[in-house]
């Protein structure tokens, strides 16, 4: 706990860190809060307040259809922030069950493990996702007596996508830690391999599988913002900041500005906010990494 | 005029707004041809002394006073196009890292021949010729086939020759070797030494010799300097030094090299731990473990004064 | 190292051929069927037997897989069975034009990228680098498509400089086409300028430190001869991952081609995916697959010759 403490301390001292910290805890709890601070509903039509600029009642203006931009924006923050946690936390799972076992077990284990993930990793993400959801149709899923969102596809395809690097980070850690010294001292102590691998090993693999979480996570919400554009996302009227710049392409040419400027910077600071914390945190964590070498290409 | 004359050299550290200084006013001088030892335990300012002649300084390290005469031209005032004329040309150094000093993706006589041509305008087929020959000189059989080879198709010792060669391939006047068999195995040592104690034959190199090992020292050296705490504590003949050391800090050092008739339980540390540079003041840098301390050792400084063919640095010396 | 690349080659085959299996199973998993896509919902079931029949989707799956990879590998990629266009054809046209922008984007990235992470390293911390991490950070953050509507915003509509479509053929005038290029071409490039300065960047300054540069500087080379050197050995990162940056821009591309109204593959896909055009979606995304896997067995093996320590 204390050493939770003390990373957040390092975090914050650092003025990277306090911005992105900052942003990103704005944003989640914006998202959380949603239905109390939104001032409209966002769903809401009045085509007599059609494409207002910012005005005292819609401080960020209206959109075509006379919703608010504040209230639109508020709420289209769910689904990008949704699709980048949770594809993570499926990544994580099983990335680092994965990574973890190969590390310990070795032997035929750890060659299949890190070989699919390998081949997984070969696989591009985003080129992925269209397709699938192309595929298998945008729409709600009907599960047993479960009706998910259309974005459970998308969670789940880069969830599992997200696993090979969460792997490999863990089977890295993992194999650095394994062989340490007070591991072995644990087991020629008699510990039996279970209770030593997560009681110590895990904890010290998670700092560099966290630094990469973070990251993904901006990855996701791009992926997320980026279908919605196309069509394969959310689908309209329900709010994403993805289709709400679909919406405000025409407006280009138009001079409606606040429809399209505005749900790309929320794009844009969130994903700084992940990124900023992210580097800090693998600055904190692992100063050992210069700045371009942790970083997966997407 | 000697070859190398420092005066009051002081190199110092920028430290969180003051400046910290490592070497605290060094001054030596080797002859031209003459082999000297600089001897001293991790910490005493001796690499500092080294880089410092070739204004290699590590930023944001730099000379803080001071002079540095290589016949009688100062170097801490000339400019940088002037100093890489020097480097490898006129001053040449070895460093301790043999294992990594060399690039791992050029071929060694890419290197060497780039040594050559930086400071002599010959054609590519003459500096291949020199390069070939140099490396026969440290010992290296095969030399011509073996320039296409990478680094790491050497072994440790072949590589602090391939350094060696490398470093005295422009004939330099003076060859600084800092440490250069510390990371080596002990068998290889002395084959390294052997390589150098040659070199100097065949070329009349001026040598400084950085170790912290002293018998190594003696064997390819002609005087010898102590450096403690920045400072030098003693300088002389290698003969005089050992036979009759003076100052407190170089006695206690002679002692405490393991004899082989010592038995069991007989080693003789120095007692207390070395200086940070950042704590030193104005006394003498070793009177907090000198057994023959006076009173005054802790407040000023003794000088470098000449004591029976010895520059010896104490209040208190040992006659 | 023959070995260790052809052990690479074999397993991107593999890759693509699980991949080509999963996305055939999807398809051919889903309710609904091309038959219905074709010949509406309400098609009665003789005609959709009859269709089915003709098209050879009654065979077990794995006998229809067989069949198309058999074709597939032999360069023809079938007809599609929505509008009867051959699927070959389609790719040809569309292909080069993705390949285009992606070339575009790529060699602006490069360009740009790989001297800023050089004079960053070099001046560390100094305005320039400051400067390059800024652009870094935010070159990393802004969604490509956004980019692509804010530039187009600024460059066609508010300066008039540039055409808000790419979509200007060669034969309209290498100016005009090249004109059309550059807003994507940024768009799609940012990301990489700030990804590969980056890695840059931390190369050469890791090199910088390294005990043979330092051996280097003491031997007095010039200092054009120590930037080779220096620059040498920080290679093999930087080629890394630029080589599979250009994998991984086919994907981004496509988002890029939808904002600038460019025909390439992302018309095709996006098409083919509101008609329900199975055959077509699994064609192309192969396709790009293949390209992507492509992309990083070069990296691999660029990485491998440019260090003599893994030749052997």
């Amino acid at each position: 706990m204390n050493r939770h403490i003390a990373m957040m301390g390092a975090i914050a001292r650092r003025p990277a860190g306090r911005i992105g910290g900052i942003i990103v805890c704005l944003v989640l709890l914006v998202a959380i809060a949603a239905p109390l601070l939104a001032p409209y509903d966002p769903l809401a039509v009045n085509l007599s307040a059609k494409l207002l600029p910012p005005n005292a009642a819609h401080w960020l203006g209206t959109d075509q259809d006379g919703r608010d931009m504040v209230s639109r924006l508020i709420w289209g923050a769910r689904p990008s922030l949704a699709v980048g946690l949770l594809a993570v936390a499926i990544g994580m799972f099983g990335g680092v069950t994965l990574g973890l076992t190969a590390a310990v077990i070795r032997g035929v284990w750890e060659q299949l493990a890190m070989r699919t993930m390998d081949g997984l990793a070969s696989i591009p993400l985003l080129i992925w996702a269209i397709a699938i959801v192309g595929i298998v149709g945008v729409g709600p899923v009907e599960l047993g007596g479960w009706s998910l969102p259309n974005e459970s596809k998308i969670v789940l395809l880069v969830g599992i996508l997200y696993m090979p690097p969460l792997a490999r980070v863990a089977y890295g850690a993992a194999l650095l830690e394994a062989r340490a010294e007070y591991v072995q001292a644990r087991r020629l102590q008699g510990a039996r391999l279970w209770p030593v691998m997560l009681g110590d090993v895990l904890p010290n693999c998670l700092s560099p599988v966290i630094v990469q979480a973070t990251l993904l996570i901006a990855v996701g919400i791009v992926v997320e913002a980026s279908l919605s554009f196309v069509g394969l996302g959310v689908e309209p009227p329900a709010p994403s900041w993805g289709n709400m710049l679909a919406d405000a392409r025409q407006f280009i040419y138009s001079g409606a500005w606040w429809t399209y400027v505005f749900p790309g910077l929320a794009i844009s600071i969130t994903v700084i906010g992940f990124n900023l914390l992210g580097d800090a945190l693998r600055d904190t964590l692992d100063p050992r990494k210069s700045a371009g070498a942790g970083r997966l290409v997407i | 005029m000697a070859l190398l004359e420092i005066e009051d050299l002081r190199v110092g550290f920028p430290v969180g707004g003051r400046m910290v200084d490592v070497v605290r006013g060094v001054s030596l001088t080797v002859e031209a041809g003459e082999a000297v030892g600089l001897v001293g335990e991790s910490g005493s300012g001796k690499s500092q002394t080294a880089l410092a002649i070739l204004r290699l300084l590590r930023h944001p390290g730099r000379i803080v006073g001071g002079s540095i005469r290589l016949d009688g031209q100062d170097l801490t005032q000339a400019d940088e196009a002037t100093m890489r004329q020097l480097r490898g040309g006129v001053i040449s150094i070895v460093f301790q890292d043999a294992m990594s000093g060399l690039n791992p993706v050029f071929p060694i006589g890419v290197q060497l021949t780039d040594v050559v041509r930086a400071h002599r305008g010959v054609s590519a087929r003459a500096a291949r010729d020199v390069a070939v020959e140099t490396l026969e000189l440290v010992g290296i059989r095969n030399a011509a086939a073996r320039l296409g080879q990478y680094p790491h198709q050497f072994s440790g010792g072949m590589r602090q020759r391939v350094l060696i060669a490398m470093a005295v391939a422009c004939h330099p006047r003076l060859l600084i070797a800092d440490e250069p068999t510390t990371a080596l195995d002990v068998t290889v040592q002395a084959q390294i030494v052997s390589v150098l104690r040659d070199l100097r034959q065949r070329l009349g190199l001026g040598l400084l010799f950085i170790t912290h090992n002293l018998d190594l020292m003696a064997e390819i050296c002609d005087r010898a300097i102590v450096l403690y705490g920045g400072m030098v504590m003693e300088d002389g003949s290698v003969g005089t030094l050992f036979d009759a050391p003076k100052q407190p800090y170089t006695r206690a050092l002679i002692e405490c090299v393991p004899r082989l008739s010592d038995r069991a339980g007989d080693l003789r540390p120095i007692q207390g731990a070395s200086p940070v540079p950042a704590e030193l003041g104005d006394g003498c840098p070793f009177q907090p473990r000198c057994a023959l301390r006076l009173g005054r050792c802790e407040i000023k400084r003794p000088p470098l004064v000449p004591l029976d063919g010895h520059g010896v640095a104490c209040w208190n010396p040992v006659i | 190292m023959l070995w260790a690349f052809l052990n690479r080659l074999l397993g991107s085959i593999g890759v693509l051929v699980m991949a080509s299996i999963v996305l055939f199973a999807l398809v051919h998993a889903i309710p609904v069927s091309p038959a219905r896509v074709v010949l509406g919902m309400d098609a009665s079931e003789d005609d959709i037997a009859t269709f089915d029949h003709d098209n050879g989707l009654d065979r077990p799956v794995v006998a229809q897989y067989f069949s198309w990879a058999g074709n597939a590998l032999r360069g023809q990629l079938g007809r599609s069975l929505v509008d009867d266009t051959s699927i070959s054809r389609t790719l040809v046209q569309t292909l080069p034009v993705t390949v285009e922008l992606v070339l575009w984007a790529f060699l602006l990235a490069l360009v740009i990228s790989v001297p800023l992470g050089i004079v960053s390293a070099l001046y560390e911390d100094r305005w320039i680098d400051q400067l390059a991490r800024g652009i870094a950070t935010l070159g990393v953050s802004i969604p490509s498509f956004w980019l692509g509507l804010m530039l187009i915003a600024w460059g066609a509509v508010g300066l008039g400089w540039f055409p808000a479509g790419g979509d200007v053929p060669w034969r309209d005038g290498v100016g005009a086409h090249l004109r059309a290029m550059v807003l994507p071409a940024m768009a799609l490039g940012l990301y990489y300028v700030a990804i590969i300065s980056r890695m840059t960047r931390s190369s050469v300054g890791d090199v910088l430190l390294a005990d043979h540069v330092r051996v280097s500087r003491a031997m007095g080379l010039p200092r054009g001869r120590l930037m080779v050197y220096v620059l040498r050995n920080a290679l093999s990162p930087i080629v890394t991952v630029a080589a599979m940056s250009f994998g991984y821009m086919f994907g981004w591309a496509l988002i890029v081609e939808h904002v600038f109204n460019i025909a390439g593959m992302s018309r095709a896909l996006l098409n083919a995916i509101l008609r329900r055009d199975y055959i077509v979606i699994l064609d192309i995304v192969l396709v790009i697959t293949a390209l992507f896997l492509f992309a990083n067995l070069v990296a691999d093996l660029l990485y491998r010759l440019l260090d003599p320590r893994l030749a052997e």
